[in-house]
């Protein structure tokens, strides 16, 4: 789709222009976003320069692709709830020998309010002409409520299905687990079918569900999957070794992935190994991505969700190391983690589409916020290559 | 004067008798062994601990110190040295460290000396044998150099010091150290995926472990420096030896670990001569870098024959992985064939000095990998990585198994199922390596 240049238009309630510059504090974008989120939506043009609210020169942007996908993690991760691609949509726009980018805003109403999250806070901001305010008391609370009677389609399901997820995560934690745990549901039950030679395939053989060999996932060629009593755990069909089971999948789509804590760690010490998290998260989306792609008895409408809620569990005290880069590797000082567990606000929601073919930057949007809640950066993220949007390990 | 001062320091718990030497909460298997004989009140013996560089020695020497003083042994009486200090002028003498040493009281207790790196020291051999016979104290060694340490004692040590060498971590101890000892190795191995595929891309040389690295690229390169640059170019220096032709070697040996060592060909291919391949062969074999097996036989002169030919293994199997270049082991099943061999093997050594380890073979025609015989049991063992054994392997196995007379039959392999076929036992891998003993058994509850 051709777009008509920005250059010379007004800045307005559906219109925003931003420099180049922000995209290296993206959070002003976001909130600009979440703005048109909580109002009518409309257009932020990023790399546009603007004077009195005119757009007057264009910023190429080197490497777009690459921006746009590290805007694209950002809004993900800083926005409540998470975005779908209808409701942020980025794309990269050529315009007079330059490339900028457009972003397009469609607010679902249901969804309100937005918010944006940092560190410490959640932000409400509404767009009134060309600015950004915080919303209002009132104006919260009608659309906290408008949300609860929404008429957007699915809406009733994914309440119940948040709350029910939430629900599980407070079980786990009043369990006593120690450790991560992962955790996703799609927001209305699936129907797997999958004979039990396929099940013992998935959590026998690495190349079934892409994982490596000896990497730290739930696959082991050595013990035989086991059968869920339906007493146990209801409708689970399936569970990988270990006691509690490393990995268990449900004929309906949910699937868990539990890692007691001290197998997280480095070996003779009390931190957090940074790719024992990330192959882990992976591991378990990519398993999704399988059984959703083949295991289905029927194909799942493509507007289904599928939430990922992420706890790790009795990490107070505890830093989450850097990966070392050589043999002479020593510790980065970083503070350790002040609270009993780390848990999201709410869980992500990710489109089908998204689990089927992109497995791996699902789990990168999860650990991500792992990392940053752990007070690392992106640079500390090991393996994951922006560019394929995977996760490649060096043998 | 300086000498004391070092040994104050090192020894901090003469001055504060509850500090104790930091170490990993995880014991080798040996260390049981070598605490019991220090304890014993019998044993008038020293203790000499030998091993490849970066295998663990000072670890275990100062978890020695550590239980011993838990024990409570009287502090002072627990004296440790390390002959590296770089501050030591000079090669000094075990004599002038146990001089150097506070004449406090330690109500009557027998010192015992801790000396670390002993092959720095200046006739540690001869105070050693004197020290011995006169029940001066007891004594544990370590040295990195075996070759130095071996030809210096091998005469003045008979009956005086037990040798013990200490191997690269076997798989229980890989899985132990994983969990901080915590847990049975087994539970351990059930609980965590994908720990066989790492000690087997990483081998069993515990500094590596502790890294976290995942990169078996990043490894080997750490163990080739070790390997190639210290313990072979620097330590086989002082034999004067053409180190660097014995380099070769040892890289060809560790590539093709596992085969029989024919000097002739070797010759030939690396431009030598068959004397001096034979002398640098037995030099690194005093390294422990690597380990002979001899070729079954019963009587003298077929033993005889066993020890012309023997096959030549790496001491451990990630050592064949950082000589050997090309793709992982999960790719290349040639590799991963020798990996498994040499694991085996190196696992079969845990079944202790009683039990008598060869190779078979016959005619060029038939072979088994090993045979093991403790007493009156006896096995012959084939190694394979597949996961489905063909009929062949299991036929000449048997047929093995007639020309040696011997009944039990296993095959160990890269399978999941305990199975007994046409009399031959399948022994997953996994299985032998968390219990090694299970080959005599003949089966694995």
């Amino acid at each position: 789709m051709t777009r008509r240049s920005p250059l010379t238009l007004l800045e307005g309630q559906h219109l925003e222009f931003k420099c180049r510059e922000a995209l290296k504090k993206p959070t002003k974008i976001v909130r600009a976003i979440v703005g048109m989120l909580n109002a009518e939506g409309g257009s932020i043009w990023v790399g546009v320069e603007e004077s009195n609210e005119i757009a007057v020169a264009l910023e190429h942007i080197e490497k777009s692709v690459i921006e746009r996908r590290r805007l694209g993690d950002v809004i993900t991760e800083t926005i409540e709830p998470s975005p779908t691609q209808t409701e942020v949509k980025l794309t990269d726009v050529p315009v007079e020998d330059t490339v900028v980018i457009c972003i397009d805003v469609t607010p679902q109403i249901a969804h309100r309010p937005y918010a944006q999250l940092s560190r410490h806070r959640r932000s409400f901001v509404r767009r009134v002409g060309a600015r950004n305010r915080p919303m209002a008391r009132h104006e919260l609370e009608e659309d906290f409520r408008r949300s609860g009677d929404a008429t957007e389609p699915h809406h009733a399901e994914r309440i119940a299905v948040v709350k029910k997820i939430m629900e599980v995560r407070e079980k786990r934690r009043d369990s006593g687990h120690r450790g991560l745990f992962l955790h996703l549901q799609p927001h209305a039950e699936l129907s797997v079918k999958i004979h039990s030679d396929s099940i013992a395939g998935l959590f026998q053989q690495w190349d079934k569900t892409g994982n490596r060999e000896g990497g730290f996932n739930f696959v082991s060629p050595y013990v035989h999957p086991r059968k869920v009593d339906p007493r146990e755990s209801e409708r689970a069909i399936g569970a990988g070794w270990g006691d509690p089971p490393v990995a268990t999948l449900w004929d309906t789509g949910r699937l868990d992935l539990s890692i007691p804590l001290d197998r997280l760690f480095f070996t003779d010490t009390q931190e957090l190994h940074p790719l024992k998290i990330i192959e882990h998260i992976t591991a378990l989306f990519r398993l999704a991505s399988v059984l959703f792609k083949h295991h289905l008895r029927d194909p799942a409408p493509t507007d289904t969700h599928v939430f990922g809620d992420l706890s790790l569990f009795g990490v107070r005290g505890r830093t989450l190391s850097s990966y070392p880069q050589s043999l002479e590797w020593v510790y980065a000082q970083i503070p350790p983690f002040e609270t009993e567990d780390m848990l999201l606000g709410a869980p992500l929601r990710f489109g089908l589409p998204d689990i089927l073919e992109h497995p791996d930057r699902c789990a990168f949007q999860l650990y991500r916020i792992a990392f940053h809640r752990f007070g690392r950066e992106d640079v500390d993220i090991p393996f994951y290559d922006r560019a394929s949007e995977t996760l490649v390990i060096p043998e | 004067m300086y000498l004391a001062a070092i040994l104050e320091e090192i020894n901090p718990w003469w001055r504060t008798p509850s500090l104790r030497p930091v170490v990993p909460p995880v014991r080798r298997q040996l260390q049981s062994t070598v605490f019991e004989r220090l304890v014993a009140k019998d044993n008038r013996r020293a203790q000499v601990i030998f091993g490849p560089r970066q295998v663990g020695k000072t670890v275990l020497l100062l978890q020695l110190v550590h239980d011993l003083l838990e024990s409570g042994y009287p502090p002072e009486a627990v004296i440790y040295f390390d002959f590296s200090d770089d501050r030591l002028l000079g090669n000094l003498s075990p004599r002038e460290v146990v001089a150097a040493r506070p004449k406090a009281s330690a109500g009557g207790a027998q010192p015992v000396f801790f000396l670390d790196e002993v092959e720095y020291a200046h006739s540690w051999d001869r105070y050693l044998k004197q020290a011995v016979d006169q029940h001066r104290a007891k004594f544990v060694l370590t040295g990195s150099s075996a070759v130095h340490l071996r030809s210096r004692g091998r005469e003045s040590g008979l009956g005086r010091w037990d040798e013990t060498l200490l191997e690269p971590m076997c798989f229980p101890e890989y899985l132990s150290l994983l969990e901080g000892g915590n847990k049975d190795p087994e539970r351990v191995f059930a609980q965590e995926p994908g720990t066989l595929e790492r000690y087997l891309t990483i081998g069993g040389f515990p500094e590596h472990f502790k890294t976290g690295i995942e990169s078996s690229v990043l490894v080997g390169r750490r163990l080739r420096e070790d390997i190639a640059e210290r313990a072979i170019m620097r330590d086989l220096a002082r034999t004067g030896i053409d180190v660097t032709r014995a380099k070769d070697l040892f890289v060809y040996l560790a590539q093709e670990s596992g085969s029989i060592f024919d000097a002739r060909k070797l010759a030939d291919t690396l431009q030598a001569d068959a004397r001096s391949i034979r002398q640098w062969q037995n030099h690194l074999v005093d390294t422990c870098l690597l380990r002979v097996l001899g070729r079954y036989g019963k009587g003298a002169r077929s033993k005889m024959g066993g020890r012309q030919r023997p096959k030549i293994y790496a001491a451990d199997h990630g050592l064949v992985n950082a000589f050997t270049p090309g793709p992982s082991p999960a790719r290349d099943p040639d590799l991963r064939g020798r990996l498994y061999e040499t694991t085996v093997y190196r696992h079969l050594r845990t079944l202790g000095e009683d039990v008598d380890l060869s190779y078979f073979r016959v005619k060029d025609d038939l072979e088994a990998d090993f045979v093991v015989q403790a007493g009156t049991q006896a096995a012959v063992i084939e190694v394979t990585a597949g996961r489905a054994p063909t009929r062949r392997k299991i036929g000449r196995l048997n047929a093995a198994g007639d020309r040696l007379g011997m009944d039990l039959r296993v095959l160990i392999y890269g399978g999941v199922e305990i199975a007994t076929v046409s009399g031959v036992h399948l022994l997953p891998f996994h299985r032998f390596l968390l219990r090694p003993q299970s080959v005599l058994e003949g089966y694995v509850s």
